[in-house]
């Protein structure tokens, strides 16, 4: 069974989830996670890492937009927009709230509408 | 000070002030000030992984080092953190460099969603007693990992959740 190695990088502005994804997308199963705090990145990658792929994680951490969302992310912001448009007194709630809160709702619970 | 194995005394036996300080003495003050290491976070930004294997949480800070006399360390951590998307996080640490506990550690579970603000948070905490550690210098180090998504410790560095979380060490026998 493969350990785990840790390579450190300076980077003080990190969205974890974010840039969990873009190393993913480089490093596939042998990204184990990444940990942040101290203004560092810590990259934990399986001991079976070659050359050439440790060669990519710098370049993405250097990239990485820690202002951007994931696409989950993006997802439960609009949500929480959504639901926020919604808070306003019952009396003004149109059927189209209704049906709005409804599928919101729905989605949540993960009995998902189209 | 260290301590030392109080010596037998016997019927008759000269008292001597070398035996008194050394078996008296130094060991009473020795268990007043007992082998001791503490970090209390005040960072200017929270710990956050997204490891699925155990990581150290900060191996320099969260990292206790003491010289026991041999015997049980009790060991202590409380912190507040929240979980991106309610997924479960777990604690472990390590003593001179392995896992004091196997499979997921020995605190985990559920954690909430970190919701509006990151300020949804719960409370992780545990006491843990180490027995039969031998005499000498030894580090813990703290340790934890998560299932998916992204775990966050607060640190000290949130605005509203300006909280700060205490790890610590300290020979008990």
């Amino acid at each position: 069974m493969a350990g785990l190695i840790e390579l450190v990088y300076e980077k003080s502005a990190v969205n974890p989830a974010l840039l969990h994804e873009e190393l993913a997308t480089a490093l596939g199963n042998k990204l184990a996670g990444i940990s942040t705090g101290q203004g560092k990145v810590r990259v934990h990658a399986l001991d079976t890492i070659q050359e050439a792929e440790r060669a990519l994680i710098e370049p993405i951490i250097l990239a990485h937009d820690a202002k951007k969302l994931t696409a989950g992310q993006q997802a439960e912001a609009d949500r929480a927009a959504k639901m926020s448009a919604l808070s306003k007194p019952w009396a003004s709630w149109t059927a189209v709230d209704k049906d709005e809160l409804l599928r919101l709702v729905a989605e949540k619970m993960g009995i998902g509408v189209a | 000070m260290a301590w030392t194995t109080p010596k037998t005394w016997n019927v008759d036996e000269l008292l001597t002030a070398a035996n008194l300080n050394t078996h008296l003495r130094d060991n009473l003050n020795a268990l007043k000030a007992p082998p001791t290491d503490h970090y209390e976070c005040d960072e200017a930004s929270e710990y956050t992984t997204t490891s699925t294997s155990f990581v150290d949480v900060d191996g320099t800070n969260l990292a206790l080092t003491i010289t026991t006399s041999g015997g049980d360390v009790l060991v202590h951590f409380h912190a507040s953190v929240v979980h991106t998307n309610n997924g479960k996080i777990f604690f472990d640490m390590t003593l001179d460099g392995s896992r004091i506990s196997r499979d997921d550690g020995f605190l985990g579970g559920y954690v909430s969603n970190a919701g509006a603000g990151n300020t949804a948070s719960s409370w992780m905490s545990f006491t843990r007693l180490v027995t039969g550690v031998a005499a000498g210098e030894h580090t813990f180090v703290l340790q934890w990992r998560t299932t998916a998504s992204t775990a966050k410790l607060f640190a000290g560095a949130t605005t509203g959740q300006d909280v700060h979380p205490q790890f610590w060490a300290r020979e008990v026998s």
